[in-house]
């Protein structure tokens, strides 16, 4: 499919104009974004491709709105993310807090996922609370700023720090004695 | 400090890749599948409420102007004004409404 909508504002205008393929281009643009978002909140396979669906049909209903006032992926992961606490509010899902979380992760029996140190930490992500999965991978794999952040989670920017912090805190514990092999040479931390 | 700066160097690098997920296939197409079955529901309403405004008001035009006519019969000109007032509000009702639920029409590619 070859489409060319250069620019937020020229895509935005053809899809209030009607145009499918610029729908289309919007919805391919944005899919990575919201897919990750969903993934790192929603458990259920089958629950994060439907609300894939209704998210966009949100932004598609919501377009019209959409003043500029911010990027479109800010806006669109806004949405994004308040569907997704919706959903869970209505799973009544338990929000728990970093502190309460137990890591069942069998580390030492799994050597091979150690190895793969990627691997481990974002299944080590998968374990945090939602509040702190959302933040960093807002943080680090999106890389959106804080002010943005604020803007899609609502949240004080005291706390998306807090939450940054703890967050790489907490994965800094749980890791380092496992990093410490593979940075040989600089000693074990004491 | 070199371990510290290592670590975190470390750590955040694979913070910033990116998960490996599974994108959905034809997910634009789904959505887009799903407006049109939407779009097509709601101008199906449209349609169906567009009708019924129509009959209505025709309905509403004729009463006004069958009981002008006889009050046109049995009243001085002064108290038809009344009736035509009606019969201005009825077409312009009608207009409202059809104004109304005739734009934001997006479908047309």
């Amino acid at each position: 499919m070859s489409t060319n909508f250069d620019g937020d504002k020229a895509l935005v205008a053809a899809v209030l104009n009607g145009n499918r393929l610029a729908l289309h281009q919007l919805i391919d643009q944005h899919q990575r974004l919201v897919t990750t978002m969903i993934h790192r909140i929603i458990d259920n396979p089958m629950d994060r491709e439907e609300l894939c669906q209704d998210i966009f049909l949100k932004v598609y209903d919501k377009l019209d709105e959409f003043k500029f006032q911010s990027k479109l992926s800010t806006w669109i992961a806004t949405i994004a993310y308040r569907a997704a606490l919706n959903h869970l509010n209505k799973k009544k899902v338990d929000f728990s807090e970093l502190d309460n979380i137990a890591y069942q992760m069998g580390i030492e029996n799994d050597k091979a996922e150690v190895d793969d140190f990627t691997a481990f930490v974002h299944k080590l992500i998968d374990q945090l609370p939602i509040q702190y999965r959302n933040v960093l991978t807002l943080y680090y794999v999106e890389g959106f700023s804080y002010p943005e952040i604020v803007e899609i989670t609502n949240m004080p920017e005291g706390t998306v720090k807090n939450y940054l912090y703890r967050a790489k805190e907490k994965l800094r514990n749980l890791t380092e004695p496992y990093l410490n092999t593979e940075l040989e040479g600089y000693g074990p931390r004491k | 400090m070199a371990h510290e700066n290592k670590y975190e160097e470390k750590l955040i690098e694979a913070l910033k890749d990116r998960p490996d997920i599974e994108m959905h296939a034809d997910l634009a197409n789904n959505v887009i599948q799903r407006i049109e079955v939407k779009e097509i529901g709601e101008s199906m309403v449209r349609t169906r409420v567009l009708w019924f405004a129509n009959v209505a008001f025709l309905v509403a035009a004729v009463v006004s102007i069958l009981i002008f006519i006889d009050f046109n019969t049995l009243f001085k000109v002064s108290e038809y004004l009344p009736w035509i007032g009606v019969t201005i509000a009825t077409i312009g009702g009608w207009t409202l409404v059809e104004k109304r639920f005739s734009h934001h029409n997006r479908s047309t590619i």
